[in-house]
């Protein structure tokens, strides 16, 4: 375990400070809220979706810092936060409308395809449609270690799984990704 | 095979303009609307369950303290023997017409008379016209 940095532990020592709990609460959603944004729009690719999750996700963080241990980083206890809420926004979504994964996945893809606030050139595209074949909890991975350059300690620290089994599904996904881009 | 290390990373993924500007002012908001419903079910809990209990105990201390009813006319009546009663009307000034003028009999009453009267006996009769000296 790491202790926290000194900027999250002023942002504590704020937030748990009844006369500056809300300016320390503010501030921590304003170091926060593109991490968590920009790793929950990736595992749910609309921007609505997106949007409502990260505010239920500072929401839970409001209601429960209070009981945050300070043996860990903040970021990996508000990456937890968020990681978990996304992958039950999927199961939700899988339940509700009886659907496989692959569905969940086809829908996912025709977002992509078709949202406004999506850019980049056919290989980006490409790339994100191959992420959408992961099962969803190999998909978080990818991109906690491929795109937010998170080590394999602190992906074991988020999601609660070994490291030699994230190492795996991290090099797992990427063949099954490059064999998709290959085709 | 195309390797994905070729690909150069790059957030293909918008927002609508100012959206980080404004997210932090709409989580507060969410978070004072949510400290406000939770409000309303405290003073509902004590509407729901406050108020019945409170008129309970109102309903029990009145009861408690309530006075012991006079007793009414009917009640006095009932626990006077039928013979002293007629033995009073024997030997009283009021008049049949009096006493039926003080009664007042509505159809149940009426019913209930006539009743009595079907189900008298030959020898009720006779004892009623022997009382009455016909």
């Amino acid at each position: 375990m790491t202790a926290p940095s000194l900027e999250d532990h002023e942002l504590l020592s704020k937030i748990k400070n009844p006369e500056t709990r809300n300016y320390g609460f503010n501030l921590l959603v304003r170091a926060y809220q593109q991490r968590v944004y920009g790793h929950v729009r990736k595992m749910v690719i609309d921007h609505e979706d997106a949007d409502d999750i990260t505010q239920e996700v500072f929401i839970k963080i409001h209601k429960s810092i209070e009981n945050f241990r300070e043996d860990s980083l903040l970021y990996t206890w508000i990456y937890r936060i968020a990681t978990n809420e996304c992958l039950n926004f999927l199961q939700r979504k899988k339940r509700r409308f009886f659907l496989p994964i692959g569905d969940v996945g086809r829908e996912l893809t025709s977002k992509l395809d078709n949202s406004p606030h999506v850019s980049g050139d056919e290989i980006q595209l490409k790339l994100q449609k191959a992420l959408l074949k992961l099962p969803d909890k190999q998909r978080v991975v990818f991109n906690m270690k491929y795109y937010d350059d998170l080590s394999y300690e602190e992906i074991a620290e988020i999601t609660g799984t070994s490291v030699g089994a994230l190492k795996a599904s991290y090099h797992h996904a990427v063949k099954k990704i490059e064999d998709y881009l290959t085709q | 095979m195309k390797k994905l290390e070729d690909i150069p990373k790059k957030e293909i993924f918008k927002v609508p303009d100012d959206y980080f500007d404004k997210l932090p002012g709409v989580i507060q908001s969410r978070i004072a609307a949510d400290k406000d419903r939770h409000a309303i079910p405290v003073f509902r809990t004590v509407l729901q369950y406050g108020i019945p209990s409170l008129a309970v105990v109102v309903i029990a201390v009145i009861l408690f303290f309530k006075p012991e009813p006079a007793d009414s006319a009917e009640s006095i009546l009932t626990s006077i023997e039928t013979q002293d009663l007629v033995a009073y009307l024997d030997e009283t000034d009021i008049s049949t017409d009096e006493l039926l003028d003080e009664v007042t009999l509505d159809q149940l009453d009426a019913e209930q008379i006539e009743d009595a009267v079907f189900d008298l006996g030959d020898q009720d009769l006779e004892d009623i016209a022997d009382d009455l000296d016909l």
